[in-house]
């Protein structure tokens, strides 16, 4: 299978107080065309630097390493010109707070002609068809009123909507999605990963998608990984990974989960923290939480391992089979 | 947006700027009838007989209860009356509008030549943050607002017309082009009149006697704006709406110049509009150090001669400018940013 992008021994560096920290290491995924593939974990394992290093896009100070290609082109170390050409053509973002990643002082029609002509060229009248035509496509109903609308006029909802359809305004292969409904209500976010979904299967575009949500993960995604640290502890097919986990961290994550088919059971919170210098582990970056440590997993780190053809798992007891 | 929220807003401001103007007004009286010695003395010299004293009083109503006066004064002003100049004999409000061209036409091309190179500096300061440049633009940015306007106008004068010869030292056109070829006085503003006239002379000659004072008034402004575009650049680069510009694909030029410039731009109209309202104290020593014919040098010559009609005069028309700047400034604000327009 070609795939559409392959992230390769990912490592994202910062120096902070005069010492490196990591807190991407090591992270390689791929996605296909048409593939909707999740990354899931905890608050800061490294979610969203994984996804704008796939943009070219970290934030000053970050050094990254390894390999992200898309569509066969490297992008790491590559010049601003190609970046350029590939962000908003070849992959677009959806951030998480919609509120926020519109610029307050423009109307939404002003920036959807801005990054249209920027890419297409042509007319302000063609880029403004263009633009209803995307709102109407992400079901936002009166496409002059948004067109005219500053953001703080339009709810988080239509704003995510809105943003959707920017991100799809020069028919990119491939869409990262960052916590895209975490700021939205229940509903709203019900409704947006529809949309997401029926856009992606009607225009077939591979989707990154980023969330700390296990159950939205579990809603959408073809195949997930899941990260530890800024690692990958395992991966494979959604259904099989949470159906039944190979690694400790993803069982602990969805024991974690307060689920309805077993209600009245307790819920197990993931006891302890990260460590704090994850550079100083010589052995499994988990162990110190894991229910199933032994002594080697305090000294050699595992390293990921196929569990079945389709997943893997870094784990030196990971389990192979059995229901969770 | 609500209709009428532009007109109740306008009204509020305009309220509130007729407000200061009446304060003002109290004040010059104050300074000008209280705190002197009597003022018929002043009008009639040193030498004046008692009864000629009383009958100028009385002319002059000073006989009359303060606040019969204050009206009065007020009465006075709303006519145009704004007295006349012990010094000239002349109506102060036509000594003042004689000479506004010439202070307008320096402190407006001061303000552009602040706004243009203030932001300018301020953008590429914040575009390469903490980078030679950066420390250098920062570095102008403090000696522009810490350096005295006549200790700078002095430099100028010596340095850049001493030493490079290049510009005017003092005045506003040559005074041979008076008998040569004189220019016609239409607006009463140099540049504009010498477009006008098609005389191409008297153009660069006004705009060479320009450049120093004007670039003297500036430099304050421009440490203010540079360093006020610089902080608002740096918040906003770091907001999420740029990150998300980038990751659409914009370039560096329109993230920087059109997105974040456009948003740094409410704060740092707020802070020119002030600096211009301070920048009209600044045009006093310009003017005197730059021997320019404008309102400045007019009230520095009624402060030595204490010729109060005109002191009282130009302190009310510098206070009217203030509130004016500031109204303009409340305006255009609310027309850049739709979050104070519509709130
Ligand atoms: N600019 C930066 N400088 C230094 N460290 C950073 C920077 N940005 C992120 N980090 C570190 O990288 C870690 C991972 O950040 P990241 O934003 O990728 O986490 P995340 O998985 O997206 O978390 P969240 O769920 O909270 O969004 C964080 O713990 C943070 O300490
Ligand atoms: S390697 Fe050991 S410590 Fe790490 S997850 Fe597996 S069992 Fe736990
Ligand atoms: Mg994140």
């Amino acid at each position: 299978m070609t795939e559409l992008l392959t992230v390769d021994d990912l490592t994202v560096e910062f120096t902070r107080g005069g010492a490196a920290v990591r807190p991407v290491r090591g992270v390689s995924l791929t996605v296909a065309p048409g593939e909707i593939v999740g990354v899931v974990g905890e608050t800061g394992c490294g979610k969203t630097l994984t996804g704008l290093s796939v943009l070219g896009l970290l934030p000053p100070g970050a050094r990254a390493s390894g390999s992200v290609r898309l569509d066969g082109r490297e992008i790491i170390g590559a010049p601003p010109s190609v970046l350029r050409d590939l962000r908003g053509r070849q992959v677009a973002m959806v951030f998480q707070n919609p509120g926020t990643a519109f610029d307050p002082v423009r109307t939404i029609g002003a920036q959807f002609d801005r990054v249209i002509r920027a890419h297409r060229g042509g007319s302000r009248g063609r880029a403004r068809e263009h633009a209803e035509r995307l709102l109407r496509d992400v079901e936002l109903a009166d496409t002059g009123r948004v067109l005219r609308a500053y953001p703080h006029q339009l709810s988080g909802g239509m704003l995510q909507r809105a943003m959707i359809a920017l991100a799809l305004s020069c028919d990119p292969r491939l869409i990262i999605a960052d916590e895209a409904t975490s700021a939205l209500d229940v509903t709203v976010a019900q409704q947006v990963r529809r949309l997401l979904l029926r856009l992606q299967s009607e225009r077939g575009f591979g989707v990154l998608f980023v969330t700390h949500n296990l159950a939205e993960a579990y809603d959408l995604c073809d195949r997930v990984y899941v990260l530890y640290a800024g690692q990958v502890a395992e991966t494979g097919p959604t259904a099989e990974v949470f159906d039944a986990p190979a690694h400790p961290y993803t069982r602990a994550l969805l024991d974690a989960l307060p689920r309805a088919d077993r209600a009245g059971t307790t819920l197990t919170a993931l006891p302890g923290t990260v460590p704090s210098s994850v550079l100083a582990v010589t052995g499994c970056v988990f162990a110190n939480r894991c229910p199933r440590a032994e002594e080697t997993c305090e000294h050699s780190p595992p390293p990921p391992a196929a569990v079945t053809a389709s997943r893997t798992a870094a784990c030196h007891f990971a389990d192979t089979g059995g229901p969770a | 947006m609500t209709p009428g929220a532009m007109p109740r807003f306008l009204l509020r401001r305009a309220g509130t700027a007729l407000l200061v103007m009446l304060g003002t007004t109290f004040v010059t009286f104050l300074l000008a009838r209280v705190v002197p010695a009597n003022p018929a003395v002043s009008y009639l010299g040193p030498k004046a007989r008692p009864d000629e004293i009383a009958r100028i009083e009385a002319q002059l109503g000073l006989d009359q209860p303060l606040p019969y006066q204050y009206g009065r004064y007020l009465w006075d002003l709303l006519r145009g009356d704004w007295g006349t100049s012990i010094g000239t004999k002349l109506p102060v409000t036509d000594e003042m509008f004689g000479r506004l061209p010439a202070t307008l036409e320096l402190l407006l091309i001061a303000m552009l030549l602040a706004c243009l190179i203030g932001v300018a500096l301020g953008v590429v300061a914040a575009a390469r943050q903490n980078r030679f440049l950066d420390h250098l633009i920062r570095l102008l940015a403090i000696g522009g607002v810490s350096v005295p306007a006549f200790w700078l106008g002095l430099l100028l004068q010596v340095f850049v017309f001493g030493g490079l010869g290049l510009f005017e030292l003092t005045g506003r056109l040559d005074p041979d082009l008076e008998f040569t070829d004189p220019l016609r006085e239409i607006t009463g503003f140099h540049l504009v009149d010498a477009l006008l006239t098609g005389h191409l002379t008297a153009l660069s000659d006004a705009a060479a006697h320009l450049v120093l004072p004007a670039l003297t008034l500036a430099a304050y402004p421009i440490g203010v704006i540079a360093r006020m575009t610089r902080a608002s650049m740096l918040e906003i680069l770091a907001a999420d709406h740029i990150r998300a510009a980038r990751a659409y694909g914009l370039r560096e030029r329109i993230v920087h110049w059109r997105i974040a410039l456009r948003g740094a731009l409410p704060p740092t109209t707020t802070v020119a509009g002030l600096t211009l309202a301070y920048s009209l104290t600044g045009t006093f020593f310009v003017e005197v150090v730059f021997n320019w014919p404008g309102l400045g040098l007019f009230a520095s010559t009624a402060l030595l001669n204490m010729d109060y009609p005109v002191i009282m005069g130009i302190t009310l028309f510098g206070a009217a400018g203030y509130v004016l700047v500031n109204l303009i400034v409340d305006l255009v604000q609310a027309r850049l940013d739709p979050r104070v327009r519509l709130s």
